[in-house]
């Protein structure tokens, strides 16, 4: 049972940096980012591809050769990379152009890459998907082990601790407030002298780095992956958790993912199944993440926690008040 | 200071400026008029960037201006504001201030993060010179107040403010009373002036209250269809017969 909390604390903390990511791109800068599926499944490969090892195990005639035995920070780290050059390369045709425009190559470019991982099988094992990937210090502590869930969910949380605080400096910082400038009109950014795409490119990229960095932990959490766990589905969730834990908020954005990750998605796996009916639990779990983005759209519409205006401390101020 | 020469602007088969050249002197107040669709909005953005010109050049201090970016252009030292007030309205009023100075340190994502001194310092000092910017603007009560909530005449001017905060040299006007009242039409009239004296700023201003634009500018530029009719004087442009004509049509 502990690990079974475990699990789910990690598992949602790693989609909370989704969601910390799609704030910082949407929540902040108002970029439609449809492709989040698509910049974790890159990081999870990445990373899974990187430390296995390679093997010549053949797999329906195809030889499944790609591996390279890196140490997990390497695999980390490359994730990171990996996501944020894709992000850069989408960026470049695409955020000069208007926002539907970001969201149609984004959902386009995350089914792309699910297609690649599901067919290039000397890299990806196809459907089959990538087993056995290693968790940090695997050799002293074995997967299945409690301290090694335990290793796992304290770099997660660490990860997710220092990307908070990064985003949250970012937020109030001159930088952020151009972004927010963006979000409400970007015309009269430029105008007022902002080199828009800049902007864009840079908080987009970041985005990716996070979200990459999130496939990295996701991929040594499940310890094997396989494309269907990168379905646009996983896009929609992650911005149901920002919609409604509040747009532009990042204690709102780890507040809904926790409450739809963890309550709606992990924890109705306590609920006992319902006898004959073995998938009625899970599908219920979709139409509940529905109601409740309803409901929360109904009553609060900028979310459970909104979105708050920020007052410059009056440090400069001109007048002695009285 | 400001020149442009030859300007043409088709959107399709309409061409919106045909060969107009207008010039700016450092210093002065030049105002813009003609009737509705007569092409002096397009004109500015011509200027500043928002269009590529078909034909034609705009030169800022003996520099070719013509076809940079918008942002290029306002660092340059060009600032525009817009017909229809663009104000960002879920920002607060000192927000939409500080973020119009130029050169701001932390606008670079490192040193957004990190919070160095240089940045907190450089804070401090465009929060005092906001502060100031919205006291002249009598909008210093409403600092903290998100911008929606405005009138027409504050918007104008909080966005008068804005153009100011990024120090411009020129300052490209659209109609900046549209929408304001009498009161804050002449606070506007007021405020320009005191900015072309104890700044030096120059000024092109496209207006469509004649009284505001008679008794603001040196020299006033007359376009209709595209085209320049005349340039002159506040008299001049009054008696001239062809400007009577482009407004009120030709007696037959």
């Amino acid at each position: 049972m502990p690990s079974f909390i475990i699990g789910i604390i990690t598992i949602v903390g790693i989609y909370c940096i989704l969601v910390l990511a799609l704030n910082m791109r949407w929540g902040y800068c108002g970029l439609l980012d449809f492709g989040v599926a698509g910049f974790f499944l890159i990081g999870a490969y990445t990373s899974a591809i990187l430390t296995s090892a390679s093997s010549e195990s053949s797999l329906f005639g195809v030889q499944y050769t790609a591996g390279y035995s890196f140490a997990w920070p390497i695999g980390l780290i490359a994730a990171a990379g990996i996501s944020g050059f894709l992000a850069f390369i989408i960026g470049i045709p695409t955020l000069r152009l208007r926002g539907d425009y970001l969201a149609i190559v984004t959902i386009g470019m995350a089914e792309i890459l699910r297609y690649v991982a599901i067919n290039e099988k000397w890299m990806t094992r196809g459907v089959q998907g990538i087993r056995n990937i290693a968790r940090p210090f695997e050799s002293f502590f074995p997967a299945a082990g409690l301290t090694s869930d335990i290793i796992l969910l304290a770099l997660t949380l660490a990860i997710l601790a220092l990307f908070f605080i990064i985003a949250s400096r970012l937020y109030i910082s001159p930088f952020g407030r151009v972004l927010r400038a963006i979000r409400e009109d970007e015309v009269v950014t430029s105008f007022l002298g902002k080199p828009v795409i800049n902007f864009k490119m840079v908080i987009f990229v970041l985005g990716g780095i996070y979200m990459g960095v999130a496939g990295s932990l996701f991929a040594m959490y499940v310890t094997a992956i396989e494309p269907y766990q990168f379905i646009p589905t996983y896009t929609f969730l992650i911005w149901g958790c920002l919609i409604v834990g509040g747009s532009g908020n990042n204690w709102g954005a780890i507040l809904g993912g926790a409450l739809i990750m963890g309550l709606f998605i992990q924890g109705t796996r306590f609920l006992p199944s319902v006898a004959g009916q073995p998938q009625l639990i899970p599908a219920l779990r979709y139409i509940a993440v529905g109601i409740l983005l309803i409901i929360v759209l109904r009553l609060r519409p900028r979310g459970l926690l909104p979105e708050k205006v920020i007052r410059v401390e009056e440090a400069g101020d001109v007048h002695a008040k009285s | 200071m400001l020149k442009a020469e030859g300007i043409v602007k088709d959107f399709g088969g309409l061409r919106a400026i045909n060969h107009c050249s207008i010039e700016v002197g450092k210093g002065s107040i030049v105002g813009l008029i003609g009737p509705n669709g007569a092409g002096k909005t397009t004109l500015f953005n011509v200027i500043t960037g928002m269009y590529k010109p078909d034909a034609g050049r705009v030169v800022f201090k003996g520099e070719d201006i013509t076809g940079l970016q918008p942002d290029q252009i306002c660092q340059k030292g060009i600032t525009r504001t817009f017909q229809i007030s663009r104000e960002l309205k879920v920002m607060t009023l000192l927000d939409n201030i500080m973020l119009a100075f130029k050169n701001q340190r932390g606008e670079n994502f490192i040193r957004g993060i990190l919070n160095p001194a240089s940045v907190k310092e450089q804070e401090t000092k465009n929060l005092k010179k906001s502060l100031e910017i919205l006291e002249a603007m009598k909008l210093y009560d409403l600092r903290n107040e998100s911008a929606a909530i405005l009138s027409g005449g504050q918007r104008k001017m909080l966005e008068l403010g804005q153009a100011l905060a990024t120090g411009p040299e020129m300052l490209l006007l659209d109609e900046p009373t549209a929408g304001a009242t009498a009161a804050e039409t002449a606070m506007v009239v007021n405020f320009i002036r005191r900015m072309r004296e104890e700044q030096g700023l120059t000024l092109l201003i496209v207006e469509h209250k004649m009284d505001v634009i008679m008794g603001l500018c040196d020299k006033i530029f007359v376009i209709s269809y595209g085209e320049k009719i005349m340039e002159g004087s506040a008299e001049e442009v009054r008696r001239n017969e062809k400007v009577r004509e482009a407004y009120l049509g030709r007696e037959d």
